[in-house]
Parts: structure tokens; C-alpha cells; sequence
């Protein structure tokens, strides 16, 4: 008989931000503020502060002028200023250039023929690049796996724009790496400073267990976020600033789900439904009391209900989507009719939970109590909204799917398809290449049109998963949640604006792969770059040839948008924003 | 739109336009006007508008329309013309030789497009019911990983057993098998006879083995499935993409024939 293989059970700290972090470091951080005034006794001896400090934090040092975080960016790690200062530049910020972005302007209709004959001969050709990389800024490397971008005028910066100084001691950057959110403003070292950097677990488990620090946090959200996500909801709108900030006051915040559930999904993927979906965190249960509204305020939830022994999933929610407003109304109807009423009975007609909701990855839940709902929000709406808020779910009928197109039977999605989308988590994408390969005779038209847009150079892979006659081609799906820009040292992928597609700004890309090992698709390739006569570019130093990450654009630059899906001559690719269920629907059911 | 409406819709068009084009010209031929004149320009029109859409594939990046679009327009185009091309020929084949052949090359030209049409909505679908994804022109390398694989089984058996049955099999049968896409006709009629007949010729040969020759047949077994998977995308994907080098040149040979017709009928014809 095979023997066993045994290996310790891997464990939280088995790998820690930072070496670096001795004891000596780690004792002066906890005798600085805020962690100095933290009581200890509210740790567990398995999860010590000290622990925390030496195992999910490091200290970074930076130069003048070094940027510390972009605005626009997508972080997992809140900073801490331990010496010097650093600025907050204040509304409206740098320009995109100035923070190593590319501006990516369309060509006009000459340019775009001019590709036919300008394109080059050899894979992967750059020019030569530059040391001066973007207006204003530059970058160094800091050892062998950091690069910096620093400001090279920071005077004249300081001159030219607003800008807020922070001092030691002072925390910036939590709610973007809590919330998972992009950073709202740029924050650059003035002089030298010395940062701790928290990483997202780091900061999960402190505000857990100290309440200062959880108010602190929570006061930041109410303040700057969360009246304006109340607001945009629909069935909010209507409601004046005061009532808002009422319901704001008594909204309570919930978090489920790995931080980095792109790389729990790589590990999971291959698995069976039943293993994956007991991973998947239950935020409420079908057949629980509706206690209160639930807002998706960032990522994913699946939406399932109970057949027999299994789960079926009826349709998946985004950010801005609510779960529960159907059976509040339905109780609050049953309790003005039976106004006086009660007992046993009563509690039989109570209207459950129709549905389970778990977290897919990483969701971010804002509960909005039932008694806050009955009183502020339901005697406010209209009859019409009631009834149209109030209707059950009725997937076990069919999937048609609720408030789109609801008189058309083409919104109907399969439920094989449904599961297929979800399990993958190809919900992710706002613009999933999806191949009808009963329609695709494989003439690589597609592949052709991305090439002659990209310098002959073909940005996906017509190739990927598979669920009856649809394939998800390995193409970048510039997805809602874009895993592959946390951690990028430079900024050089990120969102595009005012599009939102995830770009890379080969310029500054340092080839560090971050990006590619992040991508849960695995969209993302690194190249080795060419100069013009196809010999490759290297490093001066190690003569290892340079890398590149390339990924899908979307055409950015190109004249009439994603050329793969206008070269297609049957109908046979589309690329789908995976939150517009109606137009996914009727593709699906063409 | 779904496809079925879309169907419809192009095809209630195009109906309602060879209806019309067949008013004109009764009219046209009753007003006693030369009505092959009509049909003759209609024709070039519409062949010149036709061949566009190679022309509309190679400048994929200029935004002229989806590519999709350009194809119904070259589709039900395509039917109107062939109901130009009957008319213009007053339903006879003609009797000159240039003109002969120019009828060739059209019918040639169409009859190449509705068997493309054909196979591209048929073959796509029975690619993907039966066969994994694979790019064309990686076949002949995954074919020749098969045969070194196929190989090194056969060698194993071999000299692990000491017998040469599946050895002499390979031999005879496999070698040739495993040097190249094999059995293309039979894929693209759909047939299935040479695989079968091979697989039971395999499956004869295993009486003769013991276990652990049997071992090696079975692995033998599934190689010669996988190949004949990649032999069934080979067929299909080649004919996919063979059916445009008929298509194709015989559409530029029928432009430049309909020039000379053109030609002729002016100068000698009696037109003007």
C-alpha cells in the first residue's frame, strides 16, 4: 500500500508581507499610534497584534516625490506614516500622463488603413523607449522585484496643484483596500518618509477586534460613500438627503468572502459544483426571516434556490443589485392588513427568505434593517413600486429573468449556461468574449482583425472553456472586479477613461508579471519584446530578454470598437457586458 | 433579432425585390425594349457589389459595418443575381463559347457560394458536437506527436513482450495511418467506414495477444481514436476554408469575362 505523503497544514503567516519585519521593528510599531492605545487582551493568543504587525505589514521607504498610490488604482494595503510627510493631492488631481498612464487616442480613418502596410513584420515589436516616460514623471527600480514612479518637479507640483499633508501617524488608504475599491486620490512622499504598509488581512483583522479603529473606518465610509450609494439605488432615489442620512446612520456593513478569491478560484476551479459551492460563503439562507435589505456594494452574489438535494442558481447580482425587498413588502403588506393580529399563525404566514444569496469571491454587503425599510422607505413608494418591488421570486418556474424586457420570451437564459457563467465566474466581465461555435466555422477572422488592429499581433486566444455549443474565448474580459490591477508596482494596467476598459501602458509596464499571475482567466501573456529588425530588446545589465504583459485592449484605439466581433461574418462572437442580463439573454436565445 | 425573423425578413426583401425586377422586366420586354440590356447591367451591378465583401474582410479595421451584416447583404444579393443572371439568359444556356463559359463561371461562382453557405452553417455545427477545438494548421504537429506516441507504444511491446503481432499491425496497417491526414473524403460525407474498419481490424488483431500485450493495444486503441478526431477536423476545417479558392477566383474570372461581354455586346451587339 502507497504511504500517505504528510505535510504541516499551511497556515495564515506562512508567508509574510514583508522578511524584513525583526522584532525590533515590530516593537517599535506597536509603541506608535495608533497601535501603541490598541488593547491587546481583544486579540486571541492564535492572532496577537504583534503577530499581525510583524507577519501583514512591512515599512517602506520612500524618496521625494516617489508616488505612493495613484488615483484610480485598485490597492489591497492601507499606509500608516511612521517618519516624514507625504501629500494627498486634492480634487481634481494629476492628470492621467503624470501618473504613468498612456492617453489613447483613436486613429482617424488614414491611420487605420495605414495599418495594412505599417504593421510590422515581427511578433511583438516596440520602439525604442525612452527614459523620460510620461510628463512629469519618472521611474527607478527598487531591488529586483519594485520599481517606483517618482515626480521630477515636485515644487512645481506643489505650485500647480491642491493639495493636504499628513503626518506621522496618520493612516491613509483603508477604505479602498477594505472595500475594494479604486483609490480616490493620489498620495506622493514629500521628502523622505517611512510608511508601514498593512496589508488587506492585516487591516480586516484589527478592525475586527478594535472598535475605535471600526468606527474609524465605518465614519470614513458614511462620510465619503455611502449616502451616494444609497442615493443611486432605485428604490432610495426618491428619498430627501435627511431621510438618507437616517437610513446611512442605521446601515450595517458586512463582509464575506476571500479578499483574494482569485487565487482561491484558481485553486477550486477544477473541482466538483458541490466542493465550490460549499465554499462559498452563505450570506442569507432561503427560508430565513427577511431582517433586512441587502445592497451589493462591491462583487459578486450567486442567487440559488433548493431542488431537491441541490442548489440551483437562478440568477447572479452585481454591485448597485438588492436582495430581499420582495419578501419585506410582502410582510409589510400582511402586517397592515392584520394590524392586531398575531400568534402562531401569524408567524406561519410570515414570508421567508425565497432564496439562498452567497458570496462569489469577495462581496461587500450593506444591510439596511427591516424596521429602517418599513418605516422610511415602503410607506414612501408608490403602489406601482410596491407591487413591482413585491413580486417573489418565481425562478422555480422558469429563469426568465425579473425586471428586463419581461413581455419578451427571448430573455430567457438556460440554466445550464446560467451555472456555466457563474461557476467560472465569467459574471466578472463587462465584456466577455462568448463564441456561438455552432455558428463559428473557424475561419480565424477574428484572430486576423485583432492582429491587423495590434501592429499583426493577435490579443486572444480563440480558445477557452466550453459549455454545450458556447465557448469563453482566453480574451480579456475588462472585468468589473479587475483582480490583475491590485499589486501592479507602476500603475501601467489600469482603467481607461472615460470607457473603464482595463489598458496597459507598455511604457511603463516593468514586465514584473503581477498581472498575469493575477488574472483568474489567464488572459493576461507576457511577451518578449522586438525591436524593429525582430531582434530582442534585453536589459543591459542581465541581458535577459525585456517582457511585456499584452492582453486585449478592446480596440481602444481602432476607429469602429472591438474589431473581433465586427470581423465576424456569423454572428458567431460577441463581446457581452455580463451585468446587461437582457442582452445576454437574447443573444443566447437568438 | 433572432435568427429565424432575420431569415425571414431578408428573404420577404428579397422577394419582394426579384418580384419587382420580374415586373420590370415583362415591362421592359413587352415595351419591346432590349430587356437583356437591363438584366445584363443589374448583373455586373450586383456581381461588383457581391465582390466587395472580400474587399470589406481585408479592411476589417475601417468602420464600414459589421462584417455580419456585409455577409446577409452578399447572401440574399447572391439569390437575387442568379434570378438576374435566369433572366438574362432567358432561362437557356447560351451558345457561344465566351459566353458559355461566362455562364460557367457564374453558375461556378454561385453554386460554389450556396455550398459554402451550406457547409459553413452544417460543418460548424457537427465541428462542435464531435471534437474538441483545434486550429487548423496545428494538426500536422499534433499528428506527429500521435505517431511518435503510436511508435513508441508499438516499440514498447515489443521489447517488452517479445511478440511482433502489434508490431506487424503497425506495420501493415498504422504506419501509413499515423504519416498523415487520412480518410478527408469519407470525413466530409460524413462516413464513418474507415475508422470502424480499422477499430474492428484492432479489435480482431487483440485475439492474438495476451494481457500485457493488451495493455498496449488499448493505449494503441485510444491513439488511433484521437487521430481519427484530428483526421475529422482536418476534413472539415479544410473544406471550410478549400471552398473559397473556387469561389473566389472564379468571381475575379467572371468580372473580367463580363468586362469582355460587355465589350463585344457594345462593339458588335448593336447597342446603344
Amino acid at each position: 500500500m502507497v504511504e500517505a505523503v504528510t505535510i504541516q497544514r499551511p497556515r495564515r503567516w506562512d508567508a509574510p508581507f514583508s522578511e524584513d519585519m525583526d522584532q525590533a521593528e515590530v516593537d517599535r510599531i506597536l509603541a506608535l499610534e495608533p497601535f501603541r492605545d490598541m488593547d491587546r487582551d481583544r486579540f486571541p493568543e492564535s492572532l496577537p497584534l504583534a503577530g499581525i504587525i510583524a507577519n501583514d505589514t512591512r515599512l517602506v521607504r520612500y524618496q521625494d516625490g516617489d508616488i505612493i498610490m495613484r488615483e484610480g488604482d485598485y490597492g489591497n494595503s492601507a499606509f500608516l506614516v511612521v517618519n516624514g510627510q507625504v501629500r494627498v493631492l486634492l480634487p481634481p488631481g494629476l492628470p492621467e500622463t503624470m501618473l504613468g498612464r498612456a492617453q489613447t487616442a483613436k486613429k482617424g480613418l488614414m491611420q487605420a488603413l495605414a495599418q495594412l502596410w505599417r504593421n510590422r513584420p515581427y511578433a511583438e515589436v516596440r520602439g525604442a523607449y525612452s527614459a523620460e516616460q510620461s510628463g512629469g514623471t519618472a521611474s527607478r527600480a527598487e531591488g529586483a522585484h519594485q520599481a517606483r514612479i517618482f515626480l521630477q518637479d515636485v515644487p512645481a507640483i506643489l505650485d500647480n496643484y491642491r493639495s493636504a499633508t499628513l503626518a506621522a501617524a496618520d493612516m491613509f488608504g483603508e477604505i479602498a483596500a477594505l472595500g475594494r475599491t479604486q483609490r480616490t486620490a493620489t498620495v506622493f512622499s514629500d521628502g523622505p518618509s517611512e510608511l508601514l504598509e498593512i496589508r488587506w488581512q492585516g487591516l480586516r483583522d484589527i478592525r475586527r477586534r478594535v472598535d475605535d479603529f471600526r468606527r474609524h473606518v465605518d465614519r470614513l465610509y458614511r462620510e465619503r460613500s455611502l449616502a451616494s450609494h444609497l442615493q443611486a439605488t432605485p428604490m432610495f432615489q426618491h428619498l430627501d438627503e435627511a431621510t438618507i442620512a437616517r437610513i446611512a446612520d442605521e446601515t450595517l456593513f458586512e463582509t464575506y468572502g476571500d479578499f483574494d478569491w482569485q487565487t482561491q478560484y484558481q485553486r477550486h476551479r477544477d473541482e466538483s459544483f458541490n466542493r465550490r459551492l460549499a465554499e462559498e460563503p452563505v450570506i442569507v439562507a432561503e427560508g430565513d426571516y427577511p431582517d433586512g435589505l441587502l445592497l451589493v456594494r462591491a462583487g459578486f452574489a450567486r442567487v440559488s434556490q433548493m431542488v431537491n438535494n441541490g442548489h440551483r442558481t437562478v440568477r447572479y447580482i452585481g454591485r448597485g443589485a438588492v436582495f430581499g425587498m420582495a419578501e419585506i413588502i410582502q410582510n409589510w403588506h400582511r402586517d397592515n392588513s392584520d394590524a392586531g393580529g398575531g400568534g402562531a399563525e401569524e408567524q406561519d404566514r410570515t414570508t421567508a427568505l425565497q432564496a439562498t444569496l452567497r458570496g462569489l469571491g469577495y462581496v461587500d454587503i450593506l444591510r439596511v434593517p427591516t424596521a429602517v425599510i418599513e418605516e422610511f422607505v415602503l410607506p414612501t413608494l408608490s403602489a406601482q413600486a410596491l407591487a413591482d418591488y413585491g413580486q417573489l421570486d418565481d425562478a422555480r418556474i422558469g429563469f426568465e429573468l425579473r425586471h428586463e424586457d419581461k413581455g419578451a420570451g427571448h430573455t430567457k437564459m438556460d440554466s445550464g449556461i446560467l451555472e456555466f457563467l457563474v461557476e467560472h465566474r465569467y459574471i466578472n466581465g463587462t465584456a466577455t468574449m462568448l463564441v456561438d461555435l455552432d455558428r463559428c466555422t473557424r475561419c480565424d477572422e477574428c484572430v486576423l482583425a485583432c492582429a491587423r488592429a495590434h501592429d499583426n499581433n493577435p490579443r486572444f486566444n480563440r480558445h477557452g472553456r466550453r459549455h454545450d455549443h458556447y465557448m469563453v474565448a482566453n480574451a480579456c474580459m475588462h472585468c468589473m472586479d479587475p483582480v490583475c490591477m491590485i499589486g501592479c508596482p507602476t500603475g501601467a494596467i489600469h482603467r481607461a477613461s472615460p470607457g473603464g476598459q482595463v489598458v496597459i501602458n507598455d511604457t511603463t509596464c516593468i514586465g514584473c508579471a503581477t498581472c498575469a499571475g493575477s488574472c483568474p482567466y489567464d488572459n493576461i501573456r507576457m511577451v518578449e519584446v522586438r525591436d524593429g529588425n525582430g531582434a530582442f530588446i534585453r536589459d543591459t545589465n542581465t541581458n535577459a530578454p525585456i517582457a511585456k504583459a499584452t492582453k486585449c485592449d478592446l480596440c481602444l484605439d481602432q476607429p469602429g470598437g472591438p474589431a473581433c466581433q465586427r470581423a465576424c461574418p456569423h454572428d458567431a462572437l460577441k463581446r457581452v457586458d455580463m451585468q446587461d442580463l437582457s442582452d445576454l439573454g437574447r443573444w443566447l436565445n437568438r | 433579432m433572432t435568427f429565424a425573423k432575420r431569415r425571414w425578413r431578408n428573404g420577404f426583401i428579397t422577394l419582394l425585390a426579384g418580384a419587382a425586377l420580374v415586373a420590370w422586366y415583362s415591362a421592359y420586354d413587352v415595351a419591346l425594349y432590349q430587356a437583356s440590356f437591363l438584366t445584363g447591367w443589374l448583373l455586373l451591378g450586383a456581381v461588383l457589389i457581391l465582390a466587395l465583401y472580400n474587399g470589406r474582410k481585408k479592411f476589417s479595421m475601417l468602420p464600414m459595418g459589421t462584417a455580419a451584416t456585409w455577409l446577409q447583404v452578399h447572401i440574399y444579393l447572391g439569390l437575387l443575381a442568379v434570378l438576374i443572371f435566369a433572366l438574362h439568359i432567358d432561362w437557356q444556356m447560351p451558345n457561344g463559347i465566351l459566353d458559355s463559359v461566362l455562364a460557367l463561371f457564374f453558375v461556378t461562382a454561385a453554386g460554389s457560394g450556396m455550398f459554402g453557405l451550406y457547409i459553413s452553417r452544417r460543418y460548424a455545427r457537427m465541428l462542435t458536437r464531435r471534437s474538441e477545438e483545434v486550429v487548423l494548421e496545428r494538426i500536422p504537429q499534433f499528428i506527429a506527436a500521435l505517431r511518435q506516441e503510436a511508435e513508441a507504444v508499438v516499440l514498447a511491446s515489443a521489447t517488452e513482450t517479445g511478440s511482433s503481432t502489434i508490431a506487424d499491425f503497425y506495420g501493415n496497417k498504422l504506419s501509413a495511418y499515423f504519416s498523415g491526414p487520412r480518410n478527408t473524403w469519407l470525413h466530409v460525407r460524413g462516413s464513418r467506414r474507415a475508422s470502424f474498419a480499422l477499430t474492428t481490424e484492432l479489435k480482431t488483431m487483440t485475439r492474438y495477444l495476451n494481457e500485457q500485450e493488451m495493455l498496449h493495444a488499448d493505449r494503441l486503441i485510444a491513439l488511433v481514436e484521437r487521430k481519427d478526431q484530428l483526421d475529422y477536423v482536418y476534413a472539415l476545417q479544410s473544406l471550410l476554408k478549400a471552398w473559397l479558392f473556387v469561389h473566389i477566383p472564379t468571381t475575379y474570372g467572371l468580372i473580367a469575362l463580363a468586362l469582355l461581354h460587355l465589350l463585344l455586346v457594345y462593339s458588335f451587339g448593336g447597342a446603344v
